[in-house]
């Protein structure tokens, strides 16, 4: 053989890697081929049921297979027709048990293969159902049940059959694990809105994040969220395996300007969306309807609130609570603080004048009294002296002297009550005079 | 000529012959790849049968890609040959590559192939997906010939062309004749591939 040849065989060869080939397509519609079931013939031990019997058991048992595994999520129930067609010429089923019965169900190209026998046990008649699976050659359930008759056993096997074959829905579902990414980390989780094949609750549970199990087959899976753009599509599921869904959520954008006015007059500030700068006022741009809009500089940073009520387009003028002052206004605040400091001070020293006038005052007032208070005790005694005075001089003007010396002593007496009257007049008059000067004055 | 000029020119002898060799190499290389990208190799490769479709073919029983209820039998397939000179059974897969070359070669001579009174029928080995595989036969226009899919090794195990477990060369065609006879088997489909299946050669 030619290089050519060895070459094109070697390229051409192509080993099959694994008897259930593993593909796994998201987003795309790719239904798999329909779950066959089949129900073989039941049998039973000989002379216990008549053929027409164990045929109606057989239809009895489709039937239930028919309620338990619904046709739209793929499952079809072999006919008789179709089984007859497809088995071997010659099969008899009869003898057929455990790994026949598998090799039976392959050969019919049936993913399950089910299967009655009756028999009697004492008075009863009993029925055993296997139910195998067979790529996987096991036997996935059974159940077994007797009855005194063949109606009560055809009750018994409508009533357990659809446990057994509802295995089959069990072990054939697979996962969707649900991980939507919220990108911009805006809005609430609990705002997410998830529905599967357009319901948003399975089982009276709503549909979040984390892992379901779901019918093999095509699931049309949508999220919704008000500050990101919904998503719609298919995840394909397959028999025992998980899907993830981790798909990142655009956030709705909105057209947006914004002013900004402090003091009733435009003020430029910069403009921070989820905390980053986007730029300064009049800003215009593209926001995220969700986004954290803030104006302002450092500690003068604000928020803006933002009602977009459906709209597209949303114009905002913002009325600065705070800002931080331009260098004319520091300007200004630098001659008006020494202004103030300036009042402040003649402020200081007119109370502390106050107070200190109120100190005198205060200790002017007893002073001024007591004054007046003395001067009028002085002006007591001056009258007192001046009683005196009267007194001598009258004694002087009426007595009769034996010497000089004692009428120049009385004469004495009379000017010195004088003197003394006109000096208490005096000191009084001046206490009275000075505590009032003190009393108007302090 | 002194001794050391003789050494320099059988030195420089030597170099240029390995320089040769290599280009020639390549020369090769590249007319080999060229050969098999441009067109198939002349001759299909024809196999022996297994032993267990030497005679007849065991009793099977698959189902249609198009109709998943439609039971596709030997009973079927021998009716098919009551109508054909004869029926080839053709193996594929959609993860094999070299598959798609007999695909577009039976493609391309449907009319020629349904003159030669030769019926085809599309076996898919293993797989599942039942859109993915009507939209890859679409994509050889070949969504109008009977194919079935074969799910438990039916037409390779049961066929004797694998034992249990084992993996399946592909591609595989198996020409079955008008009485259901298994004529022969052919590996790796070559130029003369339809002139085979319209039983000229």
């Amino acid at each position: 053989m030619n290089s050519v040849n060895m070459i094109g065989s070697s390229l051409r060869a192509c080993r099959r890697q694994a008897l259930q080939s593993i593909v796994a397509f998201l987003f795309l519609a790719l239904p798999a081929l329909a779950t066959h079931v089949a129900v073989l013939e039941t049998t039973a031990a000989k002379d216990v049921i008549t053929l027409e019997e164990k045929q109606y058991l057989t239809d009895v048992l489709r039937s239930e297979a028919v309620k338990s595994l619904p046709a739209e999520q793929n499952y079809t129930i072999m006919t008789r027709e179709n089984i007859s067609m497809m088995l071997p010429p010659g099969k008899a089923v009869e003898d057929c048990e455990g790994s026949c019965l598998v090799e039976t169900g392959k050969n019919i190209s049936a993913d399950y293969v089910a299967q009655g026998h009756v028999g009697r046990f004492a008075n009863n008649l009993t029925i055993t159902v296997e139910l195998y699976e067979t790529a996987g050659n096991k036997l996935m359930g059974s159940f077994s049940s007797k009855a005194p008759n063949i109606e009560s056993l055809e009750t018994e096997i409508r009533q357990k059959s659809s446990g057994l074959f509802s295995r089959i829905l069990a072990s054939s579902l697979g996962k969707v694990d649900l991980q939507p990414v919220l990108a911009d980390k805006v809005g609430h989780e609990a705002e997410l809105v998830i529905r599967i094949d357009g319901e948003s609750k399975k089982n009276g549970r709503k549909y979040a994040r984390g892992t379901w199990e779901l019918s093999p087959g095509i699931h049309e899976i949508e999220f919704e969220h008000r500050c990101y753009e919904s998503q719609k599509f298919k995840v394909n599921v397959q028999s025992g395996k998980t899907v993830t869904v981790n798909n990142s959520l655009d956030a709705t954008m909105g057209n947006f300007s914004l002013t900004t006015n402090f003091n009733g007059a435009f003020r430029e500030v910069p403009v921070f969306v989820n905390g980053v700068m986007a730029g300064r006022t009049p800003f215009t741009g593209r926001v995220p309807i969700c986004a954290k809009v803030e104006a302002g500089e450092d500690e003068f940073r604000e928020t803006v609130v933002l009602e977009w009520s459906g709209k597209e387009k949303l114009e905002i003028a913002h009325n600065l609570k705070n800002a931080k002052p331009t260098a004319e206004e520091l300007h200004a605040d630098s001659l008006a603080s020494v202004e103030r400091m300036a009042e402040q001070m003649a402020a200081e020293e007119a109370a502390r004048a106050a107070a200190a006038k109120e100190k005198r005052s205060a200790i002017a007032k007893p002073v001024s009294i007591a004054m007046m208070v003395l001067g009028l005790a002085s002006v007591g005694v001056g009258v007192y002296e001046n009683m005196v005075a009267s007194d001598e001089r009258k004694k002087y003007d009426e007595a009769t002297f034996d010497n000089q010396k004692d009428f120049d002593d009385q004469w004495d007496k009379v000017e010195s009550a004088k003197t003394m009257r006109n000096i208490f007049y005096g000191i009084g008059g001046g206490l009275i005079g000075a505590g009032a000067v003190v009393f108007f004055v302090f | 000529m002194n001794f050391t000029n003789m050494k320099n020119v059988i030195a420089w002898s030597r170099k240029a012959t390995k320089q040769s060799l290599v280009v020639l190499f390549f020369v090769v290389l590249l007319f080999s790849s060229a050969s098999f990208a441009a067109e198939a190799a002349t001759q299909s490769q024809k196999i022996p049968l297994p032993a267990a479709i030497r005679d007849s073919l065991p009793w099977f029983a698959v189902f249609e890609l198009q109709n998943d209820n439609a039971p596709f039998t030997r009973n079927h397939l021998n009716a098919l040959a009551q109508k054909s000179e004869r029926v080839v059974l053709v193996y594929y897969a959609t993860w094999c590559v070299p598959c798609r070359e007999g695909l577009k070669q039976i493609s391309a001579n449907l009319d020629a192939l349904a003159a030669a009174k030769t019926s085809v029928v599309l076996v898919n080995v293993g797989e599942r997906e039942k859109d993915m595989l009507t939209k890859y036969l679409a994509k050889f226009s070949l969504e109008k010939l009977p194919a079935v899919v074969d799910p438990f090794g039916r037409f390779t195990e049961g066929f004797g062309l694998i034992k249990e477990g084992e993996n399946i060369d592909l591609p595989r065609t198996v020409v079955v004749d008008k009485k259901m006879h298994p004529s022969f088997m052919i590996g790796a489909e070559g130029a003369d591939y339809i002139q085979i299946l319209k039983g000229e050669k």
